[in-house]
C-alpha cells in the first residue's frame, strides 16, 4: 500500500466535483458537520460534538436584543417590555441551541418596535432598534448553527466577525439611506415621504422577487 | 519522515484555528499551490433571511395604515438583508491541504501533534468556511479542536492544531470536511477534501514476571522444568547408582552417612511450543463503558506480553486468531519476534476495530489442529462472553493439546443485565476449570502480572 508521507501535498486539478445536483428546498439540518464520526475524540466530544453557543455570535445577539430593550424603554414601555421578553427568549434559545426560539425572540423584539412605532416613537430610536433586532436575529441564528456544527472547542471568531459585520454594515447603510431620503428628499413633508418610501419598498421587494427565482 | 512547519514561522500560533495572511508560510518550491481533489457531498439551505420580505411588508403595512412614517422606515431597513440574500452566491472553493504530524511512528499512548493547514488557492474569497478534520475514530484528542470556522481571502490559510493520543495499528487520517457558506448565510455546501495520512503505532510490550505454561514440551532443550528426571537445575529425586552415572551427580552426603552410592536426579529442562490465540470475533469487542478499552484489544495486549515473555524464555511461539484468519507458525529468534510484534501492531485481522463479518470458530480450531505438528500448548486470550468459546477448548484438550485461557473481564456490575452477563461468565469459567484448563480472569484496572501470579499460584497449589 502506498502511504503518502506526512506533509506530502496531494495534488490534482479536479476540484469541486459535484456528486449531487443542488435541489432547492433542501431542509436545513442542524446535523454536526462530521455526522458524528468522531467516536472518542476527547474534549471535542464523543461522537457528535456537544452543542455550545459560539461566544462572539451569542454575545452580539444578546447585547443587540438588550440594546433594543434599552432604546425602546425611553419611548414606549410596552414595546420595551416585549423586546425584553424577546431578549430573554434569545438567551434561552442560545443556551439550548434552538434556532426557532431565536426567531421567536427576535419576533418579540420586532413586535416591540411596532408597538413603539404605533405609540408615536421618534424615528432615530426606531431605526436603531430595527438594526439591532436584525443583527440579534442574524447573530443568534449563526451562533446556534456554528455551535451545533463545530462544538465548544472550535475557534470560530473570525467567521463570526465577518458574517455579523456584513449584516451590521448592510442594515446600517440601508437605514441611513432611508433616513436621509426621509429627511432631505421630502422637504419635511411626512406624507410625501411616506408615499415615496412605500413606493421604494414595493419596487424593491417586487424587483427582488422577480429576479430572485 | 515527519514534516513540521518551521518553528520560527511568524504566521503560526499555538492555538488552533490560527489564521495567516498571504503566502508567508509557503515554502519555496512547495506544492501547496494546487487544489486537492474534493467532492461535494451535501447542500443545505439555511436561509434565515427568507422571512425578511414578509417582515418588511408587515412593518410597511402597519406604518401606512396608522400613518407612521417611522414604521415605513423600519420596513426599509429590512430590505437590506433581503437584498444581500438575493445577490450573494456560494463560492466554489479551491483549497489546498497540508497535514503534518509530529511523529508518524509513535508508541501507544504517545501524544502526537497534528497540524492541518488549509489554504484558499482559488480566486474567490470564502467569507464563511468551516473545517472539520477527519481524524481516525480510534484516536483520542487530548487538546485542541478538530473543527474551526473562519473566512479566507485568496491566498489565506488557516491551521488546525490539535494533539491526539496514539493507539496501536495503522491510523489513517482521511481528509478534511469543508462547509462553505455565502456571506448572508443562505446556503451551505459541504465538500470532502482528500488529505490522507497514516501513522503507524507499534507497541513495545513489557515481558511478564510470571510464566503461563503447562507441562507439555518439545524434545528440544529449553528452560521449562519438566517432570522427567535427568540433567537440569531443580532437584527431582534420588535413585540407586547405576554404572556410568556422572561423578558430579553422585549424592556424596548419602555415601558418607550410609556408605551406599546414590545418584541425584534433576528435572530436565525443555522448551515448549506455544500458540497464542487472540479472540477477535465481533463478540469479543465488548467493553464495560465507553472510556474503557474493549476486551478484544486487551486480549491482543495479553498476547503481545505473553509473546515477548515466552520468547525471552526461549520457547517457540506462534500466533493465530479466532476471527479473521491469521497464522504465524511457532518459532523462535529475533526475526520471528520482530515479525510477530509487527503483526500484533498493525495486522488488519488484529485491528482495534471489530471485523465486519462472522467467522466460524470451529473452522479456526480445525485449522489450528492441522497447522501445528503434534500437540502444543495453546493460550487463548478471550473475554469468554459467549458459550461457543468452550468448543475449541474441548476439541484441543481432547486432541492432547494443553490449553490455558487468559480472559480480560469486560463485565461490569452496574445494571441488572450486566450482573447477569457477569454471572454467566463466572459459570463459564467454572465449567472450563472442570476440563482441567486454567483460566486467568483479568479484571479491568488490574495488572496482568498480578492476575497471572494469583491464578498460577492457586493452580499449582
Amino acid at each position: 500500500m502506498s502511504t503518502p508521507q506526512p506533509g506530502d501535498q496531494v495534488t490534482s486539478n479536479a476540484t469541486g466535483t459535484d456528486t449531487e445536483e443542488p435541489t432547492d428546498g433542501d431542509v436545513a439540518t442542524d446535523q454536526p458537520a462530521d455526522g458524528g464520526r468522531f467516536a472518542g475524540a476527547g474534549p471535542d466530544g464523543v461522537g457528535a460534538p456537544e452543542y455550545s453557543p459560539t461566544s462572539v455570535g451569542a454575545a452580539v445577539s444578546v447585547l443587540s436584543a438588550l440594546l433594543v430593550t434599552v432604546v425602546l424603554a425611553s419611548v414606549s414601555l410596552t414595546g420595551s417590555a416585549s423586546a425584553g421578553l424577546g431578549t430573554w427568549t434569545i438567551v434561552v434559545a442560545l443556551l439550548r441551541g434552538h434556532r426557532k426560539l431565536v426567531t421567536v425572540g427576535s419576533s418579540l423584539a420586532f413586535g416591540g418596535l411596532l408597538l413603539a412605532g404605533l405609540a408615536d416613537a421618534p424615528t432615530p430610536p426606531l431605526l436603531v432598534g430595527a438594526i439591532c433586532t436584525l443583527v440579534a436575529y442574524d447573530a443568534g441564528h449563526y451562533s446556534v448553527r456554528l455551535g451545533t456544527q463545530l462544538g465548544p472547542a472550535a475557534s470560530t471568531a473570525r467567521a463570526e466577525y465577518v458574517h455579523i459585520g456584513v449584516t451590521a454594515v448592510v442594515t446600517t447603510v440601508t437605514a441611513l439611506a432611508g433616513y436621509l431620503v426621509f429627511r432631505l428628499g421630502t422637504g419635511g413633508q411626512p406624507a410625501i415621504a411616506v408615499v415615496a418610501l412605500l413606493l421604494a419598498v414595493l419596487l424593491l421587494v417586487s424587483a427582488l422577487y422577480l429576479t430572485g427565482e | 519522515m515527519s514534516t513540521t512547519l518551521d518553528a520560527g514561522d511568524a504566521s503560526r500560533d499555538r492555538s488552533d484555528g490560527t489564521h495567516s495572511s498571504g503566502n508567508d508560510d509557503a515554502v519555496p518550491g512547495d506544492t501547496e499551490k494546487e487544489p486537492v481533489p474534493s467532492s461535494r457531498i451535501a447542500r443545505h439551505s439555511t436561509d434565515h433571511w427568507q422571512v425578511m420580505t414578509g417582515v418588511a411588508l408587515l412593518a410597511a403595512g402597519v406604518g401606512v395604515l396608522s400613518i407612521r412614517p417611522a414604521l415605513v422606515l423600519v420596513a426599509v431597513v429590512c430590505v437590506g438583508p433581503a437584498t444581500i440574500r438575493r445577490v450573494t452566491t456560494t463560492p466554489e472553493p479551491k483549497l489546498a491541504v497540508r497535514r503534518s504530524v509530529s511523529d508518524d511512528d509513535p508508541d501507544p499512548g504517545d501524544v502526537v501533534e497534528v497540524e492541518t493547514t488549509v489554504r484558499n488557492v482559488g480566486e474567490e474569497t470564502l467569507p464563511d468556511c468551516r473545517f472539520v478534520d477527519l481524524a481516525p475514530g480510534e484516536l483520542r484528542a487530548v487538546d485542541g479542536s478538530l473543527r474551526t470556522a473562519t473566512a479566507l481571502r485568496p491566498g489565506d490559510s488557516c491551521t488546525l492544531t490539535y494533539r491526539v493520543e496514539a493507539t496501536r495499528g495503522h491510523q489513517r487520517f482521511e481528509g478534511v470536511e469543508v462547509v462553505v457558506g455565502d456571506v448572508a448565510g443562505t446556503t451551505e455546501h459541504e465538500y470532502l477534501l482528500d488529505a490522507p495520512l497514516t501513522i503507524t503505532c507499534r507497541p513495545s510490550p513489557e515481558p511478564l514476571e510470571t510464566l503461563l505454561l503447562r507441562g507439555l514440551t518439545t524434545p528440544y532443550a529449553g528452560r521449562l522444568s519438566t517432570e522427567k528426571p535427568g540433567e537440569g537445575l531443580e532437584f527431582h529425586s534420588v535413585r540407586e547408582y547405576r554404572y556410568g552415572d556422572a561423578l558430579r551427580r553422585i549424592d556424596w552426603n548419602q555415601y558418607a552417612s550410609t556408605g551406599e552410592l546414590a545418584t541425584l536426579q534433576f528435572r530436565t529442562e525443555r522448551s515448549a511450543s506455544v500458540v497464542l490465540v487472540a479472540d477477535v470475533r465481533g463478540t469479543a469487542y465488548v467493553r464495560a463503558s465507553q472510556e474503557h478499552p474493549n476486551a478484544a484489544d486487551r486480549g491482543v495486549e495479553a498476547v503481545r506480553r505473553l509473546l515477548v515473555t515466552l520468547l525471552d524464555e526461549d520457547h517457540r511461539v506462534g500466533i493465530t486468531t479466532f476471527g479473521p484468519d491469521y497464522w504465524l507458525a511457532p518459532d523462535a529468534g529475533s526475526e520471528h519476534r520482530d515479525r510477530a510484534l509487527d503483526a500484533l501492531g498493525s495486522e488488519p485481522a488484529l485491528s482495534p476495530s471489530p471485523p465486519d463479518e462472522d467467522h466460524p470458530i470451529r473452522l479456526r480450531t480445525l485449522q489450528l489442529l492441522q497447522r501445528t505438528d503434534g500437540p502444543t500448548q495453546v493460550v487463548i486470550c478471550t473475554p469468554l462472553v459467549d458459550d461457543s468459546i468452550e468448543m475449541p477448548i474441548r476439541m484441543l484438550e481432547s486432541a492432547g493439546y494443553e490449553v490455558a485461557v487468559v480472559s480480560p473481564d469486560p463485565t461490569a456490575m452496574d445494571a441488572p443485565g450486566d450482573v447477569l452477563s457477569a454471572l454467566e461468565r463466572r459459570q463459564r469459567i467454572r465449567r472450563i476449570h472442570e476440563y482441567g484448563v486454567p483460566v486467568i480472569d483479568w479484571p479491568l484496572g488490574e495488572r496482568l502480572d498480578v492476575a497471572l501470579a494469583r491464578t498460577v499460584e492457586r493452580w499449582s497449589a
